[in-house]
Order: structure tokens, then sequence, then C-alpha cells
């Protein structure tokens, strides 16, 4: 269970200050396919960046299965970033200089697991995305767009975690390869009792969601028809 | 793949960049090393020519010739002044004299007239508190074959000769001879490397004054001083103490203006070698810093999937390391092979104009090559100079990264 409760997030200060997320409050059960939708500059990023511990709210509070997590220390947001959460970024932010298996061993590294095991988990994921043989072998540089999303979602599945944010995940791909990465991610939600939290401008995406939450100006409302 | 092969493989990542680094941080590790070699070559020679010219003050009478009848004398009250500076560890003294040829007739199987040639000749004397110090009979090595040596601060009618003389005066331990009147009991045959020693008769100095009658004369005396760095204190205060009556000399002056030049080189040395090790250790963080933030986003990445600061700082410094490792690598390869030049050049021994650091003509052999450095890394060099290089990258790396690695991983991953 996530829940926010009067989240907000302003940059700068005095005159000069801004508010890209403003009182937000929602609750996520698990398992749920959830898309927040909003114009370009209407706080989705940050609102995503927030929930997953990528920086801290100005104020209001964010639990995870209880805890708060704007409290958590460095350390613990850490971990809490490595095992409950994955993401998934617009623009894929692999590291360039790894290959796909090896940024998909990455999150499994971090939490201390053995390299065998890393190894084998890390195929296994970038099967199950469809991305196989040689091309596992690749950097990035020498990936598609939608290659390189779907390393990012293996990724973000590498340790299990509870929730997966997913930034525009298919911002940057043609509609056919979009609709392959959000049927992934829709059937995780379902088949493995992980909340997907999509955030994108795209209407006909948010409509496949379980509910849409709707971000105008930092405010979120809640959409009547769910997908 | 862990954090440290991820380090090393990100250091080549880019071959272009790898080799500049390379190269910048060869060139000032190259010339630090070369100016490590340097510095320590002229110290070590400045060591080994201050180590050869021995730590002694002589002290004779002013105007007072070795081997004259000269009556001038110092006196053991004077000299006691001297032995009890703080950097005076010892005090030798001495007073010749020679032994005339008694009783030439008659010699019983162990007493006799005692002569160089066993002829019965004058034979030369001298009295001192150091029995074994070779310089008194003018010799460089004294060592004693048979017997005990003398005690030289008693007043016994004790001697040592030499086994040269005890052969031809036929003498052994034990034996005596008659001189100035009393009967002298041979303690001690020793064997010295020159036959002016050999053909000296080495008594307590209390002994010689009393029986020359020159009681609390001392011809000559030879101070040591606690450390040759005291050297020239020392020589300045025994002259202050003895004052214009004593002619007080060491090596130390003209070795200070013959090593002067080498100072000068080892001075110029040091300051180049922290200039160098500062520039080496700026390019070394700023290189570092801009690789940091170049992979800002990276970080941000990592911190976004759970890496934590400390392994991205190890990650960093793992790269850094690696190119240091590199950098260092060519710097003390291309130090090794210009440092013989540079020291050279340096002393000016390579000849030409400029040449020399031109240093001054000088009697003492101990001085005569002085300009010949030879200029080797040893092993100890090349670890110290991988150490330094190391040390930076670590504290650059650490510290760029560090910095970086706090951010929190929204902002990095903001960042183009």
């Amino acid at each position: 269970m996530l829940e926010a409760r009067k989240v907000t997030k302003s940059f700068g200060s005095g005159a000069s200050a801004v508010t890209a997320v403003n009182g937000v409050t929602m609750s996520i059960p698990d398992g749920e396919f959830i898309a927040i939708v909003g114009r370009s500059g209407s706080g989705k990023s940050t609102l995503m960046s927030l929930l997953g511990g990528l920086e801290q709210p100005t104020s209001g509070s964010i639990e995870v299965n209880g805890e708060d997590i704007t409290r958590l220390s460095n350390n613990k947001l850490n971990d809490y970033r490595a095992r409950e959460v994955g993401f998934v970024f617009q623009s894929y932010n692999l590291v360039p200089n790894l290959t796909a298996t090896e940024n998909v061993m990455l999150p499994m590294e971090f939490i201390g697991r053995g390299r065998r095991e890393r190894m084998l988990r890390a195929r296994e994921l970038l099967d199950q995305v469809e991305l196989t043989g040689s091309k596992q072998s690749r950097k990035p540089g020498k990936l598609s767009g939608g290659e390189q999303q779907r390393v990012a979602i293996a990724r973000a599945l590498a340790n299990r975690p509870k929730l997966i944010l997913a930034d525009e995940p298919a911002g940057n791909l043609d509609s056919q390869t979009a609709d392959t990465i959000l049927e992934l991610l829709g059937a995780l939600a379902h088949s493995q009792a992980t909340t997907v939290l999509v955030v994108t401008h795209d209407e006909a995406m948010a409509k496949r969601s379980d509910r849409t939450f709707r971000l105008t100006d930092g405010r979120l409302g809640e959409d009547d028809a769910a997908g | 793949m862990s954090v440290i092969s991820r380090g090393v493989r990100n250091a080549f990542r880019n071959a272009t960049r790898t080799a500049a680094i390379a190269v910048i941080l060869g060139l000032s590790v190259g010339l630090s090393f070369v100016m490590l070699i340097a510095h320590e070559s002229v110290q070590s020679k400045i060591d080994a020519t201050l180590a050869s010219i021995g730590d002694t003050v002589e002290v004779v009478p002013a105007g007072y010739a070795l081997g004259s009848d000269g009556e001038k004398y110092l006196t053991t009250v004077e000299l006691s002044r001297v032995a009890h500076l703080p950097d005076v560890v010892n005090l030798d003294e001495a007073l010749p004299g020679s032994l005339r040829p008694e009783n030439t007739s008659n010699q019983p199987a162990d007493t006799g007239v005692l002569s160089p040639g066993g002829t019965g000749e004058p034979v030369g004397t001298v009295g001192t508190n150091e029995p074994t110090d070779p310089a008194n009979i003018g010799a460089s090595t004294l060592t004693v074959v048979a017997g005990h040596v003398i005690d030289g601060t008693g007043n016994s009618d004790d001697a040592m000769i030499s086994t040269t003389m005890a052969e031809r005066n036929h003498l052994k331990v034990g034996s005596t001879f008659s001189a100035y009147g009393v009967a002298f009991t041979v303690k001690a045959i020793f064997e010295s490397d020159t036959d002016s020693g050999n053909d000296t008769v080495i008594v307590p100095l209390s002994t010689e004054q009393r029986l020359t009658h020159n009681d609390q004369d001392v011809a000559s005396a030879v101070a040591t001083a606690d450390s040759l760095r005291d050297l020239s204190a020392v020589t300045g205060e025994i002259a202050a103490d003895l004052g214009p009556g004593a002619d007080v000399t060491s090596d130390i002056a003209q070795t200070n203006q013959a090593l002067a030049p080498l100072d000068s080189v080892e001075s110029l040395s040091l300051y180049s070698l922290l200039g160098a090790t500062g520039a080496a250790a700026t390019i070394s963080f700023l290189v570092m810093l801009m690789i940091v933030r170049e992979r800002r986003r990276e970080v941000g990445i990592l911190k976004a999937i759970g890496g934590s600061s400390g392994r991205i700082v190890c990650q960093f410094i793992t790269e850094a390391l690696t190119l240091s490792v590199l950098g260092g690598a060519v710097g003390l390869l291309a130090g090794a092979l210009a440092a013989g030049s540079i020291t050279s050049r340096l002393l000016g021994n390579g000849g030409g104009p400029s040449s020399a650091a031109s240093l001054p003509a000088v009697q003492n052999p101990a001085l005569a090559h002085l300009s010949q450095v030879q200029a080797t890394a040893s092993v100890l060099d090349i670890l110290v100079g991988l150490g330094g290089v190391l040390l930076i990258a670590a504290f650059g790396s650490g510290a760029a990264s560090y910095l970086i690695s706090r951010i929190q991983p929204a902002e990095a991953l903001r960042s183009e």
C-alpha cells in the first residue's frame, strides 16, 4: 500500500519559488496499474520522483507499507530504492558502457546477490521482455529505443520490487512498440501483484490503466472512468 | 561485475580520453619523479661527502708544526674545557717525545735498549689518552695483536710497541726496557700501516708529561663532534674557547664552500619536486572532477536504482587509480629515462657555458668528484613516487565523487 498525504514540492524560494506538486494526497493498493496524466510541466515527473524516494518533498508524508520514506536515512532510502522500487524512465537511463545483461544485473549487485544468480536472473528477465540472443551482450548504444526500454523494464524488475514507477515509458517509442511495453507493464501488475504507476501525457495510454489520476498545476484529481 | 571491475573498465571506456589523461598525468608524474631522483642523488652525494671528511676537529698550539721541537703547548686544563663542550663526544690528546737509549750494553734476554732498528737509535714516543687512535702515530690503522691496551688516562710506566720493534729488540708482552731512567713494561704489541707508526712507542699521556717534564702540556688534540651537522658549530666553539693561542681546523669550511652549489641544486630540485607534485595533484583532482561531473547523470542512475554513495565513490576511486597507474607508469618510465640527463644538467656535468653550476676547484680528495653525481632510481624511490601518485588520485577522485554522490538522484537525473 502506497499512501501520499498532502505532499508538496517547491523549487527555489521567495517570489521565484515554483510549486511543482501541491498538496497531493493519494492511496494506491498493491497490484494496481495506475496512470497519472497531465500536461507537460504539470508536476508528473516530480511526483514520481517523490514517490520513488529520488528526492524529498518540501512537506507531507509518503508511506510505503506503513513506513514514511520521507523520514528514512540516506542508507535506508538507498535500500528502499534498491529493494522496493523499480524505475523505468522515458530516456531509459541505462549505464552506457555496460551491456544489457550487466545493466540488469546492477540493482541485484546493490543488494548483495551473487554473480551467478545475478547473471541467470538478468538473462531470464531479458528473455521475458523478449530481448534475446546476442542483443543481451550489446551496450545500450547498439540497441534500438524499444530494445533499450525493454532492458530498462527488465532492470526495474530485477529485485522483484513491490512498486514500479514508469515515467513516460513509451514516450520515445513508436506506437507498436509502445503498445508492447504497456502490455508488458499491465501484465506484470496483474500477474505478480506489483503496483505499477505510469506517468504519461498520453490519454490513450491512460485508458489501459485500472485507475487514472489527473495532475493539473501540481494538484491531483482522480478521473471517474477507469480503463 | 563488481564495483572494482566496473571502475577499472570505466577507465578504458574512451580510448582517446584514457590516452590523454595518461599522457598529462605521466608528464607531471615524470617531472616529479625526475626531481625526486635528482634531489635524492644530490642529497646522497652531500651525505657521502660529509661522511668522508670525518667528524673531527684538530687542535694545535698556534704556529705549532707537527714534529717540530715546538715550545708551544696546549694545557690539559684548557683542553678539559673543550672536552666538556656540549657537542664534543671525545677528545684525544697527544704529546710526542723521544726515548734516548740507555743501557747500551749487557742486554738481558727481555730487557734491552729500544731502537727502531735495534741499534740503539733514539725512538719516537707519543703520550696519549687514546692509545688505540692511529692518528697519534701518523697511521690510519692500529691493531693490537698481543697483550692488552694500556690505560691512556693512567700514569703507569706501561708501553705499547709495534710487532716490528718487538722483533728487532727481542721484546714481547711482559718484557721491560729502560728509558728516562725508568723501566717500561710492554703491555701490548700492535701493527700499524705506516713505518713511522711502527717506529713509535705509545705510552700514557700523563707518563709522557712526567718523564719529559712537560707537566700539563699537550702538543695536539683531536675533538670528535657528536654529528657531522654539528661539526661547523663545534669548530667555532673550540676556536672561541681557546682563543688565538690555538689553531683549530676541520675540513668543514672547505667542504661547505664546495658543497654550496650542490646545496643550491638540492634546494632547486626540492622546490621543483614540490611544485611538480602539486601540479600532479591539481591535475589529478581536476581530471577526476571533470570525469565525475560529466558523469553526473550516471551517478544519478546508480543512486536511483539503489547504489550507495560509498559504492559510487569506490567505483570512481578505482577508475582514478587505474588511470593513475597508467599515468604513473608512463611518468616513471619517462622520469627514469630522463633523470640522469636532467640531474647532469642541473649540476653542469654536461659542460658548456652554463655548466657550472661550476663547482669550485678543491684540494681535498674527498671533494674532488662532487660534480659527478650518479642519478639512480631506487626501488624505494619508485615506490614512493607511485605511492604518492596513487594517494593523490585516491584523494582527488574520492573528494570529487563524494561531492557528486551527495546530491539527490532526481537532481542528478535532471542534469544533462
